[in-house]
């Protein structure tokens, strides 16, 4: 019976904390996909990304160090080189941050997708 | 490299916590469903002390999910007949009045072989002095065989010794054992006392077993060199 109920917390346990990361990573990546959005807005523009830059990388730092304990090290990698690319293409040729951005996007959504479970991701 | 070795150090801990919550079962003979949790743990776990880029929490979250269901489903199958059929089966009798039933040997993949090496296991090495034989859930054959071959009882002789339990470990290599002594009802008091007459220690002890105060053994410690 204590067996049980030990099986019975833990399940809870982990059920809640998986519930709870997963809306954790879809939240952020809402917001990474609404900055995503604006700097590709303000690069068609042409105005200054640096401001919406600075905050998608502060944005990533903070979620990368929580992502570190529930995502592969090297999916979180990737992301963060190709993100600390962009300040230094905030000055250059709008159309290479706008692939660039593009490309963070697509990648963080998957990030994201892997840990909200869907046909998809069970399958 | 300290990564992993701290991993693993931190892993086995966990599995350790894992197969206690189990319980002791797991240790012996395995069910189907047993035998699967076994298997997937020790990939789980190999996969997360090897790689460092997986996060420890993806390697202790599937271990404690996959036992916490284990134990779940036993106790379901504890307390529902119908599904401890369907999570461990149901035994089945491959010999029954010494006729073997090939139907259930087919049915189970079971060969002659087989059955033979399950009897010499048992120490039956005729199968005609089978009576019954069944194949257990945990994989094993359990055999039964018949009166005209089974080595006489007790009972068979008329005779009645009286039925006592088996001697318990006091002391273990200079160690006390107070469950086993508590068991027998005795106290620290008898055991100095039975100790001191024959001329020894408890620390000197290497095994001393007990039936009752009156029956025991004694092995005395060998002089280290």
């Amino acid at each position: 019976m204590k067996r049980l109920l030990i099986s019975i917390v833990l399940l809870s346990f982990i059920l809640t904390a998986g519930i709870s990361s997963a809306a954790y990573v879809r939240k952020t990546d809402t917001r990474i996909q609404t900055l995503c959005t604006r700097i590709r807005e303000q690069a068609l523009t042409n105005t200054d990304t640096s401001a919406a830059i600075d905050e998608l990388c502060n944005c990533w730092q903070e979620h990368c160090k929580k992502l570190s304990f529930i995502e592969n090290l090297n999916g979180v990698s990737a992301i963060s080189a190709e993100i600390s690319r962009l300040p230094a293409l905030s000055s250059a040729d709008p159309a290479d941050l706008i692939e660039q951005i593009d490309f963070i996007s697509q990648q963080c959504r998957s990030l994201s997708e892997r840990h909200i479970p869907n046909l998809k991701t069970l399958l | 490299m300290l990564t992993v070795f701290i991993r693993s150090f931190i892993l086995y801990f966990v599995i350790m916590a894992a197969v206690r919550l189990m319980g002791k079962r797991q240790i012996g003979d395995l069910q189907p469903s047993e035998l699967v949790i076994t298997m997937l743990l020790s990939n789980i776990v190999t996969l997360t002390v090897e790689d460092i880029s997986i996060p420890m929490i993806m390697g202790i979250v599937p271990v404690f999910t996959l036992v916490s269901i284990d134990v779940i489903v036993s106790y379901l199958s504890l307390k529902y007949r119908r599904v401890r059929r369907v999570v461990s089966g149901s035994s089945k009798l491959i010999i029954s009045n010494g006729i073997i039933d090939q139907k259930v040997m087919r049915e189970l993949r079971f060969t002659t072989d087989d059955l033979m090496a399950a009897l010499r296991a048992q120490q039956i090495f005729d199968l005609a002095d089978v009576q019954f034989a069944v194949a257990e859930t945990t994989g094993t054959i359990s055999v039964c065989p018949k009166k005209t071959s089974a080595p006489p009882t007790t009972k068979d002789l008329g005779l009645s010794p009286e039925n006592t339990d088996p001697p318990v470990m006091l002391i273990s290599d200079g160690e006390v054992s107070t469950a086993a002594l508590n068991f027998l009802g005795l106290d620290m008091a008898w055991l100095n006392k039975t100790v001191k007459a024959h001329g020894t220690t408890i620390p000197d002890i290497f095994i001393m077993t007990a039936e009752n105060p009156s029956k025991y053994t004694i092995i005395k410690k060998e002089n280290k060199r």
